[in-house]
């Protein structure tokens, strides 16, 4: 069951992203209403609330959120299963949000690098850069995945991408777009592909 | 066979005198004898000693030549006289037995001995008869009486050849079983000393000469206590001494530091033992085993099977305490809009934020420190890593003002590390220096070039301005949950050796003068 909530209609002041329309999973009651009150304060639409993947699947065929929030250990389907059955008819940006120390707890996060991470606890601060890195990161899957044969190869690719991505951001000191737009432009420029280029840069480095 | 006294001596000859069935009569007629005998007692020593010369078993005995010839004649005539003498007491059988035992050892063989004393005894007989007053029918009871007397003689000189067969032989063994015994000692790997019953060392074993880093000739003679144990312990350990000196009973598994030559102190578990007779005296033998890397071993086994447990209950808890932590702050920030406008009420949100806010930093703390290491080594630059690191505590410096001194530091200190932990022990490490320091804060680091275990590797030395670590802190720096701040896990130091020893590294204080030093070594592979 999903539930549709009403939102403010308009963007607070500190946020420079347009208003989305979001669908949050959560199976604490807390974390459901804290993001059903803040979320519309930073000028977004809650428009699916979740208790579990299973509510948060037939909410995204539902309504086709323009991004979702969805914490990782939930009863009945997980948030990265859930997430998964979403792409299958419309990838869309995510973030995972998760009580895990680290991502060795939970491997199935690291190849899912096309979505943003949360980790619990987070602050309201920390929304706002989520969305942020979940939009940046859903583009650049984009383009992967317009150069990639199948969804399913779109994901392979991207977690190469993602790896060189880390690679140049560790050794020029650069961040995630700079990163990215490197490699787009290296691809443009030699008429390779993202994941071409990505894969050199990877096999270089070794 | 135990030693006899004088008077077991004499007793022995009594008895024997009363079973050869000797009486004072017999007394009288060797005097008789003796008279008559007397004249030819030159005669009879020539004859002795040429009989001597003529057989090497005997000859061999005669080392010093004439001169030793003529003294021995001398005690000879000398035993002669008083074999006539009549008078057969105690005095008597002690200097015969002796005389017989010299025998012994200048290592005469009794058949010998005993051939000798028939020799004389066939010359004793001879010179009777020959000199046997020509106005008197020859007695035979008086050959016998003589003949008597020198059957007690023999029976002494036996008896002086089984007695002193016993004591050579014991003392072969002895000398057997101290050469097993020091080729023992000196084998040992473990601290073997002899102290007389002033405590001053006679004996120090060449494993403790090893050990303790001093000669045997450094400590010969010296305190026991006051060379080797720590004014704390010496009252402890000279009792201990004294105990074992009085009861004589053995004491073992005392546990006593040592005081190395090198100021290092070595954990020695002690056994005593009481030496009755060492060079004349007692003596207390003390043998200790050198058990400080097995104390070492033992206490990081207990100190990482501490961590593990910590390690398991921390993340067994971590899921489900951060799915609470984020309910508290998701109901808190929900909170802190509904106040809005309330100022009094919104400081209130803000202290409850903030007790947040440590109890989640000390949680993660905890759970960081008892973590198992994983290590994402990359190639990576120190200097920009320690000037990344200065860079983020610029907050704290805010408060107070302070400098970083490492311009000679050159630029190319690379080593392979996990950049993300290693930054965490510079920023642990700076953030002491900087909560020490004395206003305005200097801050040191320098580095260079050293071995650690053959492999290369950097040192690096942090040191500050600040009064420095007091000497009752300095051991326990690294353990966890020690802090002399007022608000701290005090695990902050006991991280960074952790993961400074995942990298396969030391950490330790450094020992200067002023302010607080922190000595990194970590390899640089």
């Amino acid at each position: 069951m999903s539930t549709v909530v009403d939102s403010f209609p308009y963007a607070s002041e500190q946020s420079m992203c347009r208003p989305l329309r979001i669908a949050v999973a959560d199976d604490e009651r807390d974390v459901r209403d804290y993001f059903r009150k803040m979320l519309p304060r930073l000028g977004h639409e809650v428009v699916a609330v979740a208790e579990n993947g299973r509510q948060l699947l037939s909410s995204c065929r539902e309504l086709t959120p323009d991004l979702l929030f969805t914490d990782v250990r939930m009863p009945e389907l997980d948030g990265i299963d859930a997430l998964d059955l979403v792409f299958e008819f419309q990838p869309l940006p995510a973030i995972l949000v998760s009580a895990l120390n680290c991502n060795a707890a939970e491997p199935r996060i690291d190849s899912r690098a096309y979505s943003a991470q949360l980790r619990k606890p987070f602050k309201l601060a920390e929304l706002k850069p989520a969305i942020e890195i979940a939009l940046l990161r859903f583009e650049q899957f984009r383009l992967v995945h317009q150069e990639a044969p199948s969804l399913p190869q779109a994901k392979a690719d991207f977690v190469l991408v993602d790896q060189a991505k880390r690679k140049l951001m560790q050794q020029h000191q650069w961040d995630e777009r700079t990163a990215f737009d490197q490699l787009a432009e290296d691809a443009n420029r030699t008429c390779l592909r993202v994941v071409e280029i990505a894969s050199a840069l990877i096999v270089i480095s070794q | 066979m135990p030693k006899t006294t004088s008077a077991e001596k004499f007793d022995l000859y009594q008895r024997l005198q009363r079973y050869v069935g000797w009486t004072d009569a017999d007394a009288e007629n060797v005097k008789f004898a003796g008279d008559i005998i007397r004249p030819s007692f030159e005669a009879l020593i020539d004859d002795f000693y040429m009989s001597i010369q003529i057989e090497p078993n005997t000859s061999r005995m005669i080392t010093g030549g004439p001169p030793q010839i003529e003294r021995l004649k001398s005690l000879l005539l000398k035993w002669l006289h008083e074999l006539f003498s009549g008078v057969y007491d105690e005095e008597y059988v002690i200097r015969r037995w002796q005389v017989g035992f010299r025998h012994v050892q200048i290592g005469l063989r009794q058949v010998f001995a005993d051939a000798a004393l028939a020799r004389l005894r066939a010359g004793l007989q001879e010179a009777l008869e020959l000199g046997w007053p020509r106005n008197r029918v020859y007695e035979a009871r008086v050959a016998r009486s003589v003949n008597r007397l020198l059957d007690l003689e023999l029976a002494i000189i036996q008896d002086a050849y089984t007695h002193a067969r016993v004591v050579v032989e014991k003392h072969n063994v002895k000398q057997q079983s101290e050469a097993t015994f020091r080729r023992l000692v000196e084998a040992a790997r473990c601290i073997i000393m002899i102290l007389k019953d002033n405590e001053k060392i006679a004996y120090f074993s060449p494993f403790a000469e090893q050990l303790t880093g001093y000669a045997m000739g450094d400590v010969v003679d010296r305190d026991y206590c006051e060379q080797f144990i720590s004014p704390v312990d010496r009252k402890q350990v000279a009792q201990n001494l004294k105990s074992i000196m009085t009861s004589g009973a053995p004491t073992s598994g005392l546990l006593f530091p040592i005081l190395c030559r090198n100021g290092e102190q070595r954990s020695i578990m002690w056994n005593g033992q009481c030496l009755d007779d060492y060079d004349g005296g007692r003596a207390v033998m003390i043998v200790g085993h050198d058990i400080t890397e097995l104390k070492q071993a033992q206490e990081k086994v207990l100190q990482s099977e501490r961590l593990a447990a910590i390690g398991q209950t921390v993340t067994g808890l971590a899921h489900e305490s951060r799915n609470a932590f984020q309910r508290s702050q998701a109901c808190l920030e929900m909170l802190e809009v509904e106040l809005e406008g309330r100022p009094e009420e919104l400081e209130l949100v803000q202290r409850i934020q903030r007790a947040l806010d440590h109890l989640h930093h000390l949680y993660e703390e905890v759970r960081d420190y008892a973590a198992p290491r994983k290590l994402d080594r990359h190639m990576c630059n120190l200097a920009h890593l320690w000037r990344e690191v200065w860079g983020q505590l610029e907050v704290t410096r805010r408060e107070k003002p302070a400098e970083l001194y490492d311009e000679n530091v050159s630029g190319e200190v690379w080593a392979n590390v996990d950049r993300f932990q290693l930054g965490q022990v510079f920023r642990n490490i700076l953030e002491n220096a900087l909560v020490a320091a004395e206003s305005p804060g200097k801050i040191a680091i320098s580095i260079h070039e050293t071995d650690l275990q053959e492999q290369p590797a950097w040192q690096l030395v942090f040191s500050d301005n600040g009064p420095g670590i007091p000497v009752e802190n300095r051991k326990r720096i690294f353990d966890p949950f020690f802090t002399t701040k007022a608000k701290g896990t005090g695990l902050g130091m006991a991280i960074a050796r952790r993961i400074i020893e995942a990298h396969g590294g030391t950490i330790d204080l450094g020992g200067c003068q002023q302010g607080a030093e922190f000595i990194v070594t970590l390899p640089k592979q």
